[in-house]
């Protein structure tokens, strides 16, 4: 994504490998490790040195950290004895360029670290990162965030002077939103193209690996497809609503094959003009479209097979809190069947944030059949999920702390059912009505609200908190978010704007963005008229981030 | 570059080299020192010179002994004693070099940190740390208070401070001080949270028995005391399950190929899959065995308390899926105390009729479990589904 291998083949790299545990190949004399700054990648990096430090003592070794090197890896380089033997550089690589609007750190690791790992290391990489693409692009006028990690960012890069180049800002308003904030989002099926191609074939660096059988079908030299704007047709659909997108496509097949002239009708001179100019855009367009309607008939098939239809009505009532008793019933049946056991995640941990936790009784059955079904050794995943506060039983923390435990329960539990019989609102139901996050269904194909991204069945909040600072006043902003997160940092650098015809917003993601969301964002800024950009540590979706979290 | 800039930061290197001087022999251990070099000079000299029995008799006299006389001995402990009221050891350092200390790891230079000796400077250092949100910053504080510091006064002042515990715990998981981190977490009263990083050690061993072992170990250790109703019975059927795999991989690898065994699974090791791949295996392979036979499905039943809709569930997939046709019907049908014959109602029809016709079953047999399906709507459209 930054460089190519032909470039760097100039400069005298010869290999390049990827850093895995295990024994190397011992032919090359100089080495430069490209490792992230954490402890495993360190270790590997050791053992490998170690093993073959005595028997090669002309080798030399250096080492980028990306970004920099951490206190930890500086430790284990010294405890394994490989200091001495290396060379130790920094690799300050910030934001990569995804697409014309999108940048990414690419740095899967920092939502475990920050949110559950509670490692504040990533932080300074974020301001950093800032900073440095506000020297590029100069300084932004006003800033918004809504999270802790991002009031923490926000500080850190205060003291390093985040209005850095405020005198003539290029950006009016910085949106720094915590992953935290919406898990929601995260966790619900997307229904955007983009979106579903990533949760089907997974986007790494804007890069989709085709399955080789359609490559073979559809006679694609390239393995790898690039998804981004510089396809037009992609750049047309990558935001729209599955059918929609599938019925676009059938529309520009049927256009392609109409504007293809006929031969007869043509002069010499025409049809050489034809061949030398327009010939090859349009192979190439036809190209593109077979491939993204052979993509869009694998998705399709994929969502059969899971009975896609199924799920997004039971999504639909999980957050709608609407007939409990039916998605509960649903779920046993999903885990039972061993379906995938991501789905069965997703579904379990939206339960809860959207019940505040999960019933008692309800909780301990469905963690037993979980166990049942996928094994034991996922007690590590329910443990995980738990501090996350994203699967959890009502009443959890009391039952926990008490040591005398079987008085206790009782009270907890007789308490726990005199509170599930008023008639509480759960914190989602309240941010729900704050923020109209289920707008009622629409027509079909009525894509005026941005809740199309998800089949209808919620708003991402970071396009309800860019529209409230597109809307709202400067002054209420604060007291307008609250209710979203404990941490609201609002700050106004400069009244100067950037004076351009469309103001530029800028939103940064911190622990990742969906595809679904990035979607969502787009079609706000199309709507309201203004350029955007968006930040991340990574791209992420509701699989990616639940592998992360599993037991291996 | 970076020499320079911390050359810069301590331009009062001076003062500091001052504070050194207090190791060397100066302090009272030059007293002892002293004594020790006596007695050697002693030694060598008496056993040229002196017969044994005279070294018994006047050990106190050893006139070739060079001892410091009063005077100068009272001095030095003066001159030592001057010097500890000099630099008193509460003075708390300025805070600018507290400041820089915590730019320069900001900055990811390696700051001096032995100029903070008190305790004062050394807490007034991690606030600065935690107040500065970087998460290196504050590790490399806290791996310097934790050298430099007692135990239980590191402890201690840790736990006032969370996001100082956060990133201890961190740095003891991400450097594998398993023991530590296990003492840590029980001592501020995280024992579940102990007891898991133990549970994710043990399960990581690759063979069995030895798994086993480290499970019961580990159980007994950290899980009997926690009386958590989620993680100490799973543990427990965990070991159960996994002594059950061992014996009857152990007896079918002998009878059957691999190719055999898995052709139908969804996994490709019977040891270590999860109650109901093991089930599933154990339906397609041992359910002809009778009810008491220990590798027999029932085994695991009656061992995990499996529930109907488990069991009935994973049959009709098993049977399904090798396409036994007549087990599924007896499966479901059933006599009643009376003697008529009836189906059970544990998995709805309309579920059962996709099972079957995702596997290709013969139509007469859809067509009993399709006549049972109550909705009309659902009916038709699993008969365009699956009967063409």
């Amino acid at each position: 994504m930054i460089i190519n291998f032909s470039k760097l083949k100039e400069k005298g790299v010869r290999k390049i490998f990827k850093l895995e545990d295990g024994p190397t190949d011992g032919v090359l004399e100089r080495r430069l490790f490209i490792a992230n700054n954490d402890a495993a990648s360190t270790r590997i990096i050791c053992n490998q040195i170690n093993a073959e430090k005595n028997q090669r003592p002309t080798a030399k070794y250096w080492i980028a950290f990306v970004p920099k090197i951490t206190k930890v890896c500086d430790l284990l380089l010294e405890e394994q004895g490989v200091y001495g033997y290396v060379h130790i550089l920094e690799l300050p690589l910030s934001f990569i360029p995804l697409d014309t609007d999108l940048f990414s750190l690419e740095q899967e690791s920092i939502h475990d670290m920050l949110y559950l790992r509670k490692n504040q290391t990533a932080i300074s990489n974020i301001s950093r990162a800032i900073q440095q693409l506000f020297s590029i692009l100069g300084g932004c006028a006003k800033f918004t965030g809504v999270g802790k990690s991002t009031h923490m960012a926000f500080k850190l890069s205060d003291v390093n002077g985040l209005a850095n180049g405020v005198a003539r800002p290029k950006i009016d308003h910085l949106i720094a939103i915590d992953r935290e904030v919406d898990y929601y989002s995260l966790l619900l099926s997307s229904l955007n193209y983009q979106g579903l191609l990533d949760e089907t074939f997974q986007i790494k660096c804007a890069k989709i690996e085709i399955p080789s059988d359609i490559a073979a079908k559809e006679g694609v030299q390239l393995r790898k497809y690039l998804a981004q704007s510089s396809d037009p047709i992609f750049k047309h659909i990558r935001d729209s609503h599955l059918s929609i997108a599938s019925a676009d496509l059938k529309r520009i097949a049927a256009e392609l094959k109409d504007n293809m002239p006929k031969s007869q009708e043509m002069s010499i001179q025409e049809m050489k003009d034809f061949i030398q100019k327009e010939l090859k855009n349009k192979k190439a367009s036809q190209r593109a479209l077979k491939l993204h309607i052979s993509l869009c008939e694998i998705i399709m098939e994929k969502k059969k097979e899971n009975e896609f239809g199924r799920l997004l009505t039971l999504e639909r009532n999980i957050m709608e809190g609407a007939e409990y008793r039916d998605c509960v019933n649903q779920l046993e049946e999903l885990i039972i069947c061993q379906k995938s056991p991501l789905i069965a995640l997703r579904l379990l941990c939206l339960l809860s944030l959207s019940n505040d936790g999960i019933a008692y009784k309800d909780y301990h059955q469905l963690m037993k059949l979980f166990l049942h079904s996928y094994g034991h050794q996922h007690l590590i995943t329910i443990c995980n999920l738990n501090r996350l506060k994203l699967l959890y039983r009502q009443g959890n923390k009391s039952l926990l702390s008490s040591p005398n435990t079987s008085m206790t329960n009782v009270i907890n539990q007789s308490k726990a059912a005199a509170m599930s019989a008023l008639p509480k609102r759960s914190q989602l139901r309240n941010l729900v009505r704050k923020f109209n996050l289920t707008p009622e269904p629409s027509a079909e194909s009525n894509s005026k609200d941005a809740s199309f991204v998800f089949g209808g069945n919620f708003v991402p909040i970071v396009y309800r908190i860019t529209e409230s600072v597109l809307n709202g006043s400067w002054v209420s902003l604060k007291e307008q978010l609250s209710p979203l997160s404990k941490f609201i940092t609002t700050s106004s650098f400069t009244e100067k704007t950037t004076g351009g015809a469309k103001p530029v917003i800028a939103v940064l993601m911190i622990g990742g963005i969906t595809y679904a969301e990035v979607s969502a964002l787009r079609f706000l800024s199309q709507q309201k008229n203004f350029d955007l950009i968006i930040l991340t540590t990574n791209m992420v979706n509701g699989d990616k981030f639940l592998t992360n979290l599993m037991a291996p | 570059m970076s020499t320079n800039k911390s050359h810069q930061l301590w331009s009062d290197t001076g003062k500091a080299d001052d504070f050194w001087e207090y190791s060397k022999p100066m302090s009272f251990n030059f007293e002892d020192d002293a004594d020790i070099d006596s007695l050697y000079d002693q030694k060598v000299s008496t056993v040229t010179s002196v017969k044994p029995t005279e070294i018994l008799s006047k050990p106190q006299a050893p006139d070739t002994v060079k001892l410091m006389s009063p005077e100068e001995a009272t001095l030095r402990v003066n001159q030592s004693l001057q010097k500890i009221s000099n630099k008193s050891y509460s003075t708390p350092t300025s805070s600018n070099k507290i400041e820089a200390c915590i730019r320069a790891l900001i900055n990811g230079e390696n700051p001096n940190f032995s100029i903070f000796k008190s305790k004062e400077d050394k807490l007034s250092l991690l606030e600065a740390a935690i107040n500065s949100y970087d998460g290196d910053t504050i590790i490399a504080v806290i791996i310097f208070l934790e050298k430099t510091l007692c135990w239980r006064i590191f402890a201690m002042e840790l736990l006032i401070r969370p996001t100082a515990v956060d990133h201890y715990i961190d740095f003891l998981r991400e450097t594998n001080r398993t023991k530590d981190l296990t003492d840590f977490l029980a001592m501020i009263g995280r024992s579940e949270e102990a007891a898991i990083v133990n549970y994710a050690n043990a399960i990581k061993c690759e063979h069995m028995e030895t798994r086993i072992k480290h499970l019961k170990h580990c159980y007994n250790n950290f899980f009997k005391d926690l009386q958590d109703e989620l993680y100490s019975p799973a543990i427990m059927e965990q070991i159960t399950l996994y002594e059950y795999q061992l014996p009857v991989d152990a007896a079918d690898s002998k009878i059957m190929e691999p190719s055999e065994r898995y052709q139908v699974m969804p996994c490709s090791s019977f040891l270590g899959s999860s109650v109901i791949t093991t089930l599933f295996y154990s339906i397609v392979h041992h359910s002809n065995n009778p009810a008491t036979h220990f590798g027999s499905p029932q085994t695991i039943r009656n061992n995990h308390n499996i529930s109907d809709k488990q069991y009935y569930w994973t049959a009709s997939r098993a049977l399904a899926k090798t396409a036994r046709w007549t087990e599924i019907d007896n499966l479901f049908h059933y006599q009643t105390f009376l003697g008529s014959k009836k189906i059970r109602n544990i998995i709805p029809f309309d579920r059962v009729v996709r099972i079957l016709g995702n596997e290709k079953a013969p139509q007469p047999l859809m067509h009993t479990y399709l006549k049972l399906v109550d909705d009309d709507d659902l009916k038709l459209k699993l008969t365009q589904e699956f009967l063409r």
